[in-house]
């Protein structure tokens, strides 16, 4: 049985961990990437409290929490394809086109 | 023992392809760091006793996930983008917010004690959650189709040819 606290604590550098990717990288692929890791993050604090508490509900909430980020991830990704052919490339550094 | 031991094998593979998404310099590379990732991700689920939920992350992720974003990179070519790099102050603020958000959270873990509970009854996992969301969970479960259903329609949208004007 794995103590809780390790569980948690890998779970909260795993999102420092994409936190910090999110705000150093200008490619919106690799952002997307890291915003990933994160939720990747708090499905393991889900699964450790699940498996602490016995709980099923814990498990099946990541079963949901998977399907809605896959979903949004396809959503995104057509955003970003998008974006590449108006713009011709998937930096969001230079992304400024409602500010004009 | 056994199983602490494998878990920190995996906590350590999951941490170093995760920094590698962040760091290496190709979008391909990233990619597969985080299909590595997701894999040692399943393992983890594995230990922690729910293996429906290891070969939804399986097939989910490291499956359509990944293939999604190698899909990705494939059509819209991002290593050929003048992307500037960051600055070296930005930088060093987005590694410090990093560091501050993980002290934050290790604080508030070190300060908190988990209540004791009593050790879980063995139950089929797997048949446990398809009753729960069949049964008490069906409200949330039909949203989430919807949810599927919308994001399969906007993607169809976004796609259509000679839409997207310059």
């Amino acid at each position: 049985m794995i103590p809780l606290q390790y569980s948690l604590l890998l779970g909260a550098i795993l999102f420092s961990v994409g936190l910090a990717g999110l705000l150093l990288r200008r490619n919106s692929l690799v952002m997307l990437m890291c915003i990933e890791i994160m939720v990747n993050a708090a499905n393991l604090n889900l699964m450790a409290f699940a498996a602490h508490r016995g709980l099923i509900g814990g498990q099946a909430l990541v079963l949901f929490v998977i399907g809605v980020e896959a979903a949004e991830l396809a959503a995104a990704l057509a955003v970003v394809t998008a974006y590449r052919r108006l713009r011709g490339d998937v930096d969001l550094g230079s992304a400024d086109a409602l500010r004009d | 023992m056994s199983a602490t031991v494998a878990w920190l094998v995996l906590a350590l593979v999951i941490l170093a392809s995760s920094v590698m998404v962040v760091i290496s310099r190709r979008v391909v590379h990233s990619a597969v760091y985080l299909l590595v990732s997701f894999l040692a991700t399943a393992g983890v689920f594995l230990i922690l006793g729910g293996e429906f939920v290891a070969a939804v992350q399986m097939i989910v992720y490291a499956g359509s996930v990944a293939v999604l974003f190698v899909f990705a990179v494939m059509t819209t070519r991002p290593e050929g983008s003048n992307a500037k790099r960051p600055s070296a102050v930005w930088t060093v603020a987005a590694v410090l917010v990093g560091l501050v958000i993980l002290a934050e959270l290790s604080a508030a873990l070190l300060a908190w004690r988990p209540p004791p509970v009593a050790p879980p009854e063995e139950v089929d996992i797997t048949a446990g959650i398809g009753n729960l969301i069949f049964t008490e969970w069906l409200v949330p479960l039909e949203v989430f189709s919807f949810i599927i259903l919308a994001v399969l329609m906007g993607v169809a949208v976004l796609r259509r040819e000679g839409k997207v004007r310059r």
